[in-house]
């Protein structure tokens, strides 16, 4: 059975929708800013957050922002946003909603930051029903909450349950949002950078955090608008069973997830050709990845990370890089890997440092989180 | 070819108790914090493991359900890591570790946040250490519902089996209350082809596991 992109939608730093963050990327201009906030951290921190005035003003006549929290709003917006371009009924039986988010509503716990909403919300299943209400979806939906692999997890498990048969379409959103919680978090592990990340590079010094929010409208019937029509095709996930939060030292729990892709995609190595990869800029991920590129013999494909542009949006991540590398199929174009200037990784990759046009069929994409998972997923237009 | 897989073993964690294959491996006389529950359950085993100290509630709670049900029901020797899965599910995610982190940044003049605490505020690092103690390297994911979504589950793991890569799944629902307080453990191992107890991995079984005192 063909599992197709019937419609997406970003938001993030870099804007409202996928074309303003297309628009960005083109002119390699980055979301990541210094941020002075010191309700978020008290000191300076690059961070890629989103216009929050812009939401608002956006989302106006549809949300009452009382009514929801600030990743809820994003979701809603995102999801309408993705079903006024595609004719999946969102209230139907049939519409799975699958969502993705490392933190949820985090924001709920902290007592500092007052609110009106029922602390329920704090619940990721609440959280999801709030949104599945808004749009009178009768199913109870699932979410996955499995670090930063989750994006690409959720896209994959959607594709899935369509293919059993129980679906015929999946409204799949993924976010997170920037908090106190997350920004001390990954400071107290000394992982992030002073200035935007520089995924693979030599000089390479850290991640950048970002928030962000993503839709994938998954159907099985093949709806023809004017952008190329990509399919979903397999995808799988692994454990390096090796540290919590460092990643394996071989790539081999990668590479044994890229291969279980190949398998069930019936591919090999040969047919990809372009790599959407995780590259989150810390010293430990980067040097995997390209450990794992190799095993799979893919040193010559091209690999690029949009983390420079963003940041790392965590449970977003591998819904909104999902996205543009399908942008990429599309538009038979490889992206640019904004901060990379040489190579800094032990085993030869092939990161795309300029923006130009290629011929494009297949897409990996590719994600590792804490907890030692990994997960890949395969895109492929459909002509 | 759809051929459901099988439950091979279970164990259940809850009050203070922990069950497999529906006997008392474990119980504790008096009303014990659950931190200290976990500590004696899992050093009742006689399997001495230091990380087990540093691991958060979650873990402790997830990685001692996993303990006990291997224990009955090892994994196959002859299985590849790769095709050793484990798929895990709860309500709360990380919150009660969440709660602790918070508490570390909550005052700036008392500002303590630390890696070691952060590390766990995601539900999926309990299948991280299930993993590193059991060389678990297959397909493993964690669901977030209300309740245990036995029809759920029975399918996902139904399906993940009939790609034949994964051979023996490790899967449940390990939830613990925010406030730390409240607890239940179900883990079970799915087997593609073994059967010793003569139980399809279905809803109805699976729920008749999970309902049982």
């Amino acid at each position: 059975m063909d599992i197709f992109i019937s419609s997406e939608h970003i938001i993030s730093s870099l804007g409202l929708n996928t074309s303003e963050h297309l628009d960005c990327i083109e002119s390699e201009k980055t979301g990541i800013k210094t941020i002075n906030n010191s309700e978020l951290y008290p000191e300076p921190v690059q961070l890629g957050l989103i216009d929050r005035n812009a939401l608002y003003n956006a989302t106006a006549s549809m949300v009452d922002p009382k009514a929801y929290t600030l990743l809820e709003t994003m979701m809603l917006f995102s999801i309408s946003q993705a079903a006024s371009q595609s004719n999946v009924p969102l209230d139907s039986p049939r519409t799975l909603f699958v969502f993705s988010t490392t933190k949820g509503n985090i924001d709920l716990i902290n007592p500092k930051q007052a609110t009106n909403l029922p602390s329920e919300r704090r619940f990721l299943s609440q959280m999801a029903q709030a949104v599945c209400n808004f749009f009178n979806n009768p199913n109870k939906p699932v979410i996955i909450s499995n670090a930063c692999i989750s994006g690409v997890l959720a896209i994959d498990i959607a594709a899935r349950l369509i293919r059993t048969g129980m679906y015929d379409h999946a409204v799949v959103c993924g976010g997170d949002v920037v908090s106190e919680f997350v920004i001390s978090g990954f400071q107290s592990f000394k992982s992030i950078s002073p200035t935007p990340c520089k995924p693979y590079d030599a000089q390479r010094d850290g991640l950048s955090l970002g928030e962000g929010c993503a839709t994938v409208i998954l159907s099985n019937q093949l709806q023809q608008t004017t952008k190329p029509s990509i399919r979903v095709l397999g995808g799988a996930s692994s454990n390096d069973a090796n540290h919590i939060s460092g990643p394996s030292r071989t790539g081999d729990g990668l590479f044994f997830a890229i291969r279980s892709t190949l398998q069930k995609s019936n591919l090999q190595a040969s047919d990809i050709d372009y790599i959407c990869a995780h590259g989150t800029a810390t010293s430990f991920n980067d040097e995997m990845e390209s450990k794992a590129v190799n095993l799979a013999k893919m040193s010559q494909v091209p690999i690029n990370s949009f983390k420079g542009y963003i940041g790392h949006t965590l449970g977003a991540a591998g819904v909104i890089e999902s996205v543009l590398s399908i942008a990429s199929l599309q538009q038979q174009k490889l992206f640019k890997t904004l901060g990379y200037q040489q190579l800094g990784v032990p085993e030869p990759i092939t990161v795309i440092d300029r923006t130009a046009p290629a011929q494009l069929r297949t897409c990996l994409k590719m994600a590792s989180g804490f907890g030692g998972c990994n997960a890949a997923l395969i895109f492929q237009t459909v002509n | 070819m759809n051929t459901k897989p099988y439950i091979t073993s279970w164990c259940r964690i809850q009050s203070n108790k922990v069950c497999v294959n529906g006997d008392v491996q474990f119980t504790s006389n008096e009303a014990l914090a659950t931190d200290e529950f976990l500590k004696q359950a899992f050093k009742a085993m006689n399997k001495p493991y230091m990380k087990f100290y540093k691991m958060d509630l979650l873990s402790k709670l997830g990685f001692t359900a996993a303990e006990y049900l291997l224990q009955a029901n090892p994994f196959s020797e002859l299985l590849d890591p790769t095709e050793k899965g484990i798929v895990l599910s709860n309500r709360s995610a990380s919150l009660e570790t969440d709660t602790q982190h918070q508490q570390s940044i909550v005052d700036r003049d008392n500002y303590f946040p630390s890696p070691a605490v952060f590390v766990y505020t995601l539900p999926n690092i309990v299948i991280g250490e299930i993993c590193i103690k059991n060389a678990i390297k297959g397909e493993n994911i964690f669901f977030i519902s209300d309740h245990f979504d036995t029809c759920f589950t029975a399918e996902y793991i139904g399906g993940l089996m009939s790609e034949n890569r994964i051979k023996n799944c490790i899967f449940g629902w390990i939830e613990l209350s925010d406030d730390g307080q409240f607890f239940d453990a179900f883990l079970a191992m799915a087997s593609a082809s073994e059967n010793p107890l003569n139980k399809q991995l279905t809803a109805e079984n699976l729920a008749a596991l999970y309902n049982q005192q």
